[in-house]
């Protein structure tokens, strides 16, 4: 028996150091990879959104190239460690996106995109990128897993909550994705932002696994197909309501016990007296 | 043959007074901590009676020891597939209760208490949760047969003994009881090592003492369970199990165990025994009857050439054999056939042997204290020949010891007899007359054995009570505990690493 136990102990623990070297080392990897040249920055935190050329996204995202507001350096590092949202107007556009605090970044890497962006030498092309429109019902099973991502990602239900998809069914580690496509301002926007997902948390787990073209379209259809449904229940209010109701559950269970439980002896031989 | 080393001890219950001064100096030295106050890694027992833990032979209750099913033996407690799927459920363990809550007494209160009319008492308290309690049991509460009949009637080792003798075992100025200290017999198939899961408890290669490795014990509690002598102890409060290790810090520098060392009657002896470690499974295999012959069997002669060149070839070195040859263990066990192991039946292969204690000297030969119509010098005579009259019965004594075998039993006492008969002919009558000789050879001894068992029983000194193989620890020390004075100052008291609970 010491064996088993001993080899179910051994691959336990074999397992655990696994996913405690995953943790550990992935984002340590990323942030390996982050330098100090600005392009890279670039390419790895705003491209996706603010596109390769520089050109941002209509109605969502604005452009970066020609813009006047990002020759003020501290108005650029506000916004990359505060992050910004609301509409905004840029040269005569109005943008209504929404833009996570990049808390990750350093201030010589904040620095230095800066500087690569102020000095507006974006890349040519590669702004026209043009998607396949995408399939809602197949973006749905894509959110849930039932397909699986084509690189090998996670699904996004693993994190993620949306739309009917709550508690049971989604999990709260990462933000509730039902409003999505309004707050990116639309599904192109939500499909570009998907090609390099901007959050800390998600970048380590998609760096090696990006999301595959056809599987961003069909996830910024379904985010924008979902974008006006209510939530019904908040998934904490459920869980927590399933958790009392277990509780009491096993506590009217553990009130039974010990009327079976089998007198020791002693006992037996003192109720002899 | 695989010959190996076992440091083993004896215990003369002829000669135990029953003081508990062993228990208290094992208590003080060991077992004086947080967790542990319950445990008495030494305990001392009258018999009859059920014990410490409270009935601890009942095997049906508490499922200890090992028994014999269609392809060997296995743990009475579970087998290996029972053991997986019950692997968080067993409820084969003593309760708190089956040992004793552990208590003191509230002494402030004899200083603190506002003045009245009444003297103020110390109140007992619980020492696990200081509050009052009830003392309703302790770790000898039935000592001397004392407090409730309920605890010797219930004594499991009286089955098979007529109801007629049990009554008159219980009769005023005709009650009769024994002593029976005991302690972790150190098995040679030990179920505490067999039932861990977390592999923690090993038996020490050099001298056989069982070991609970603190750093592996996961607290799965089944060498409690498979301990048929309920000598593993769980710790409450580190959360690990604890059992007697045979004091071997003071053996490895030539020091008797605690118990031993205090032993005011100076019943215990200690000493080496060689053994061949092949023969374990057959022995351990044996039908019950066989039990202690078969035990007997696999323990070898240390002046047998093949043995010592056996032993040499397993690294035993010549200071043990030496001290092998010389122990006053083997000459009991061996060579005058006089001990035996505390219940051969569960199959653990104990390696504590005992002399099983003549009956009182006032005898019941026949229905009256003694008998008035026999001559003086045949009243010894009169015991000797009939040992199945003695106060306490052989049946009783077998079940304790030898596994229900009373031929055993009986060739001991007969040859214990023999010696007391014959020394007191010799020191009191000063002549040794023809029915003595006779008594001497019926009871497959001579005179010269006599001699020997005489003053190794009665006048050993302690050189030849304790005999002490060389461990030569102090050459290990540096690399065990890298600087050997690092604690050189130290006071002695609490952990140097304090265990801790989980993986």
């Amino acid at each position: 028996m010491n064996r088993v136990v001993r080899l179910f102990s051994t691959a336990g623990i074999a397992l655990s150091l696994l996913v405690i070297a995953t943790i550990v080392l992935l984002p340590g990897l990323a942030g390996a990879q982050a330098e100090d040249d600005g392009q890279t920055v670039y390419t790895t935190n705003c491209s996706s959104c603010h596109q390769p050329d520089g050109l941002g996204i209509p109605g969502s995202f604005p452009p970066l190239s020609g813009n006047p507001n990002v020759q003020d350096a501290a108005y650029v590092k506000t916004v990359v460690t505060e992050g910004l949202s609301g509409p905004i107007e840029v040269l005569g556009e109005t943008y209504d996106g929404v833009m996570p605090p990049f808390a990750s970044l350093s201030d010589a890497e904040i620095d230095a995109v800066t500087a690569y962006i102020q000095a507006d030498a974006f890349e040519a092309g590669g702004g026209d990128e043009t998607l396949e429109p995408g399939d809602a019902a197949t973006g749905e099973a894509v959110f849930l897993g039932a397909n699986r991502l084509e690189n090998a990602g996670p699904a996004c239900v693993g994190c993620h909550t949306a739309a009917n998809h709550q508690s049971l069914s989604g999990y709260t580690l990462g933000p509730d994705l039902t409003d999505l496509a309004v707050r990116y301002g639309g599904a192109e926007a939500v499909a570009a932002a998907l090609s390099n997902p901007p959050s800390a948390t998600m970048q380590p787990l998609f760096d090696g696994a990006p999301i595959a073209d056809q599987e961003r379209a069909d996830l910024a259809a379904y985010f924008e197909s979902i974008s006006d449904a209510k939530i019904s229940r908040s998934p904490v209010d459920l869980m927590l309501a399933g958790g009392v109701i277990g509780a009491i559950i096993l506590f009217a269970l553990m009130l039974l016990a010990p009327r079976s439980r089998k007198p020791g002896f002693a006992e037996q031989l003192r109720s002899q007296r | 043959m695989d010959v190996r080393a076992h440091m083993s001890m004896l215990f003369h219950l002829d000669k135990c007074i029953g003081c508990h001064t062993c228990s208290v100096a094992c208590k003080n030295l060991w077992t004086d901590r947080k967790g542990a106050e319950y445990m008495w890694w030494n305990n001392v027992e009258t018999r009859p009676g059920t014990g410490y833990p409270t009935g601890w032979e009942d095997q049906d209750h508490y499922r200890g020891g090992w028994e014999k099913n269609w392809v060997g033996i296995d743990l009475k407690l579970q087998s290996r597939p029972k053991a997986i799927a019950n692997l968080f459920y067993n409820p084969a363990l003593p309760e708190l209760d089956d040992y004793y809550e552990p208590f003191t007494f509230r002494y402030e209160d004899l200083f603190n208490a506002p003045e009245g009319k009444h003297q103020p008492t110390a109140i007992p308290i619980s020492a696990v949760t200081g509050d009052p309690i009830d003392i309703e049991a302790g770790p000898n509460w039935d000592d001397d047969l004392s407090g409730s009949p309920i605890y010797a009637s219930n004594d499991p080792n009286l089955e098979g003994v007529s109801e007629e003798v049990r009554q008159q075992m219980g009769e005023i100025e005709r009650v009769v009881f024994n002593y029976l200290p005991r302690i972790c017999n150190h098995c040679l198939n030990p179920a505490c090592v067999a039932a861990c899961p977390s592999g923690a408890i090993y038996k020490r290669g050099e001298d056989g003492v069982v070991l609970v490795n603190e750093d592996e014990c996961r607290a799965w509690r089944m060498c409690i369970s498979a301990c048929p002598y309920k000598k593993v102890y769980y710790n409450w409060s580190t959360g690990k199990s604890e059992k007697c290790i045979l004091c071997f810090p003071r053996m490895e520098i030539g020091q008797a165990p605690a118990c031993a060392h205090s032993c005011v009657g100076r019943i215990r002896y200690m000493g080496v025994l060689l053994y061949d470690a092949d023969l374990i499974k057959w022995a351990a295999e044996g039908p019950d009857e066989e039990m202690f012959d078969r035990q007997k069997e696999i323990i070898l002669d240390p002046f047998d050439p093949a043995v010592i060149k056996a032993a040499k070839e397993n690294g035993i070195d010549d200071g043990w054999i030496d001290s092998a040859q010389q122990s006053p263990v083997y000459k009991f066990v061996k060579v005058w056939n006089m001990a035996v192991p505390l219940h051969a039946e569960y199959r653990t292969l104990a390696m504590m042997f005992y002399i099983p204690p003549l009956s009182p000297v006032v005898s019941t030969i026949e229905e009256g204290l003694v008998r008035l119509d026999i001559a003086r010098e045949q009243i010894d005579f009169e015991l000797f020949n009939s040992l199945e009259k003695a106060r306490l019965p052989i049946q009783y004594l077998a079940n304790l010891f030898s596994g229900g075998n009373e031929e055993v039993i009986e060739k001991i006492l007969r040859k214990m007899l023999a010696v007391r008969i014959y020394k007191r002919r010799e020191s009191v009558e000063g002549i040794i007359d023809d029915a003595t000789l006779a008594m001497v050879e019926s009871a497959d001894t001579t005179p010269e054995e006599i001699e020997a068992i005489y003053r190794l029983s009665t006048l050993p000194t302690i050189a030849e009570r304790f005999v002490y193989p060389p461990y030569h620890r102090e050459m290990a020390a540096e690399a065990i505990y890298g600087d050997p004075l690092a604690r050189k100052g130290d006071v002695g008291l609490g952990y140097i690493m304090p265990p801790e609970r989980g993986p």
